[in-house]
């Protein structure tokens, strides 16, 4: 073990679900005969998260983030790969034997509109969770609790007798936060807490996980595509592509010195308030559909720095600094490119290939 | 000086009540702004402050409970208020174009996108089935869907995210509109779809001439994306201005907490400035300032009466605490 043990450490992790039977005709359709395919929605992913500290991780939807949420809680299994809470493999754990760790994970759903159950109060929400992990507690003490937790997340404890329709999305993104602290976690997984909120409200709900990280010594793994709130909140980022992480590192490294291309385009793409619009780091195309397994670079056909390597070897990840990994070809040689002569043809390649699925 | 493409002057629209005894309230509560011929203007709010009824008020979408009470929507030349609905029909889509929120909800699953695109073109004008067909291949280009031949036969959910909200956009400008209202386009995509959705409407404008009203939450998007700016609060716009100028020198408190909000204004891991509270809704509204519950710097002036906007074409905002500094300027 090192001096700062790992509090989650994900190994090699997949995942893939069976892709929608393509076929028009009917037969193959309801015998589900045709030969389908699977989508890899996590693909050889490996990860850890040191105790206390913030990992966000962004990418664009339809890259397995919300996938990698669900496997971390326990919520998926699967299909090969570790998951390793404190020391112990947590995957493929029996309903049973998970019980304590959902005590000690908990999660902050995206959207606090449908998180909630629209026919319970406020405060019966909150009792819910501590009343199923502690069944021997004193109704009144849990009640107390939930009132105590509700003052902790900012909200009058006047509203505990109210139903989700009648507060706002900031209220209901907290209580779905003093949700997820009842039974006292070490570990929270939010899946972009801040995506369904106004900029005024985001900026309530970050102050209020900073503020709640600091007093519990809370660990955080954050999914998100808003990348100033991430440049806010995260000690490091990993940016995510295609249910593989394509570059990890500090806060400062990604945001200062990107290194992967398509860390590169995410931040051109993020929009700023004061700096004119970046368009040197343009992505082409969209995000593919994973059925074809091709060779090579996931990111072969959207980026425009794309060389011959990228098209039939896969790259792996390379520690550049202590802690910054990329996984990209580029990076590794970085004498084998010259990004002017071929960014026409490779343009017109991406289209193509966009149009062929 | 030209005339404004549209002009809206002291609208107030407001929900017809379900109970007798209960008051209607005005949502929008005189609301005034002009939009001129290939600008590009956003109107920033936070959820609730009645963006969205504004912009279904100019072409009258809105559920059947609201009414217009006062006001006028003047669109080229023509009082929009007092059309009739067909007349409407021919303002709607023809020559004022919408994209909404969601492309998802906004197309219609089991129709082809061949048949809603060709339904748009040929309700409006006249000209065969062929040769709408490349009029919608040709709108499909301009928004840099690729293969269109092969798109038009596919239904939205073969399309990707990005891909349906560029459709959107190619049937909102199949009949060359002079105006596009644009009800937060990019919400429900990421951020590389945002900027790509966001480069091409502005192209479009640019080159068409179009003028785009933008309706969005984050002031991020707009500071680059739009000419002028509206910041709505509470049925009201506070502020108004060339964009570059309010987002450098906000002048209403609202606006300035809005932009003190955003992640990217403090170094990480400082706290963030929050404006207190929330919005008030529209029944406690009174006869003061409606932002003076939130506001730092209110005063006994705030709580007595309702700043004004004033008049005039630059950067303006309505605030008592401008007026006082003006006043004791002269």
């Amino acid at each position: 073990m090192t001096s700062t043990p790992d509090l989650l450490h994900i190994s090699n992790l997949h995942k893939s679900y069976q892709a929608p039977n393509q076929s028009t005709h009917w037969w193959p359709r309801l015998f589900n005969t045709a030969s389908t395919s699977q989508i890899k929605a996590i693909n050889g992913l490996s990860l850890s998260i040191a105790k206390g500290e913030t990992l966000c991780v962004v990418g664009e939807s339809g890259c397995g983030k919300s996938t990698l949420a669900r496997l971390v809680m326990g919520l998926e299994q699967p299909d090969q790969g570790h998951i390793n809470y404190q020391g112990n493999n947590i995957s493929g754990l029996k309903h049973k034997q998970r019980q304590d760790y959902r005590q000690r994970m908990q999660m902050v759903f995206q959207d606090p509109y449908t998180a909630l159950n629209p026919r319970l109060t406020v405060l019966h929400a909150l009792v819910e969770p501590l009343l199923y992990h502690q069944p021997q507690l004193n109704r009144q003490n849990a009640i107390d609790q939930a009132m105590a937790q509700l003052l902790a997340v900012g909200i009058d404890p006047a509203l505990a007798q109210r139903f989700p329709h009648q507060l706002s999305g900031g209220q209901r993104q907290r209580i779905n936060i003093a949700r997820a602290l009842m039974v006292q976690p070490e570990f929270i997984v939010a899946d972009e807490p801040l995506s369904a909120l106004d900029v005024s409200i985001q900026a309530q709900i970050l102050n209020l996980l900073a503020q709640l990280q600091q007093k519990q010594q809370l660990t955080f793994l954050i999914f998100s595509h808003n990348l100033a709130a991430v440049e806010h909140m995260a000690d490091r980022v990993a940016v995510m592509y295609e249910g593989q992480i394509c570059e990890i590192a500090s806060r400062e490294k990604i945001f200062n010195q990107p290194q992967h291309p398509y860390t590169q385009a995410l931040l051109a793409a993020s929009p700023q308030v004061y700096q004119a619009p970046n368009s040197h780091h343009k992505l082409v195309g969209d995000v593919p559909n994973r059925i074809p397994t091709q060779q090579g670079c996931s990111l072969q056909d959207r980026c425009p720095k794309a060389f011959e390597t990228c098209r039939h070897q896969t790259p792996k990840a390379i520690e550049m600094a202590t802690g910054h990994q990329v996984a990209c070809h580029l990076v590794a040689d970085p004498t084998s490119t010259d990004p002017t002569n071929h960014t026409q043809a490779e343009l017109e390649q991406g289209d193509h290939h966009d149009s062929s699925h | 000086m030209t005339s404004p493409l549209l002009k809206v002057t002291d609208l107030h629209v407001n929900f017809i009540s379900r109970w007798p005894n209960e008051p209607n309230i005005d949502v929008l509560r005189g609301v005034c702004f002009e939009l001129y011929r290939g600008e590009r203007v956003a109107l920033v709010g936070e959820s609730g402050a009645g963006k969205s009824l504004l912009a279904t008020s100019i072409i009258q979408l809105f559920d059947s409970s609201a009414r217009i009470r006062q006001g006028q929507v003047t669109f080229e030349g023509q009082q929009l208020t007092q059309l009739k609905p067909k007349q409407l029909r021919q303002i709607r889509g023809r020559r004022i174009g919408m994209v909404f929120q969601d492309p998802m909800t906004n197309l219609n699953p089991s129709l082809t996108l061949e048949q809603q695109l060709l339904e748009c073109i040929l309700s409006h004008r006249s000209i065969s089935r062929a040769e709408a067909r490349l009029v919608a291949l040709h709108k499909l280009r301009q928004v840099h869907i690729p293969a269109p031949e092969a798109r038009l036969q596919q239904y939205p959910h073969q399309l990707s995210a990005g891909q349906r909200q560029r459709a959107t956009i190619a049937m909102a400008l199949a009949l060359e509109p002079a105006l596009i209202i644009a009800d937060e386009p990019t919400s429900a995509l990421d951020v590389t779809m945002q900027a790509e959705v966001m480069s091409l409407l502005t192209h479009l404008c640019h080159s068409n001439g179009v003028a785009l009203l933008l309706i969005t939450h984050d002031l991020s998007l707009v500071a680059h994306a739009s000419d002028r700016c509206l910041i709505m609060y509470a049925g009201q716009i506070v502020e108004q201005g060339p964009t570059s100028v309010l987002i450098n020198d906000a002048q209403h408190p609202y606006t300035q907490g809005l932009i003190k909000a955003l992640p990217q204004m403090s170094s990480p891991g400082q706290t963030l400035f929050q404006i207190p509270g929330q919005m008030p809704v529209a029944q406690e509204l009174g006869n003061h300032c409606a932002f003076a519950t939130r506001c730092e710097f209110a005063h006994d002036r705030c709580w007595q009466q309702t700043p004004t906007m004033p008049t005039g074409n630059g950067h303006r905002a309505s605030c008592h605490l401008l007026t006082a500094a003006q006043a004791g300027d002269e």
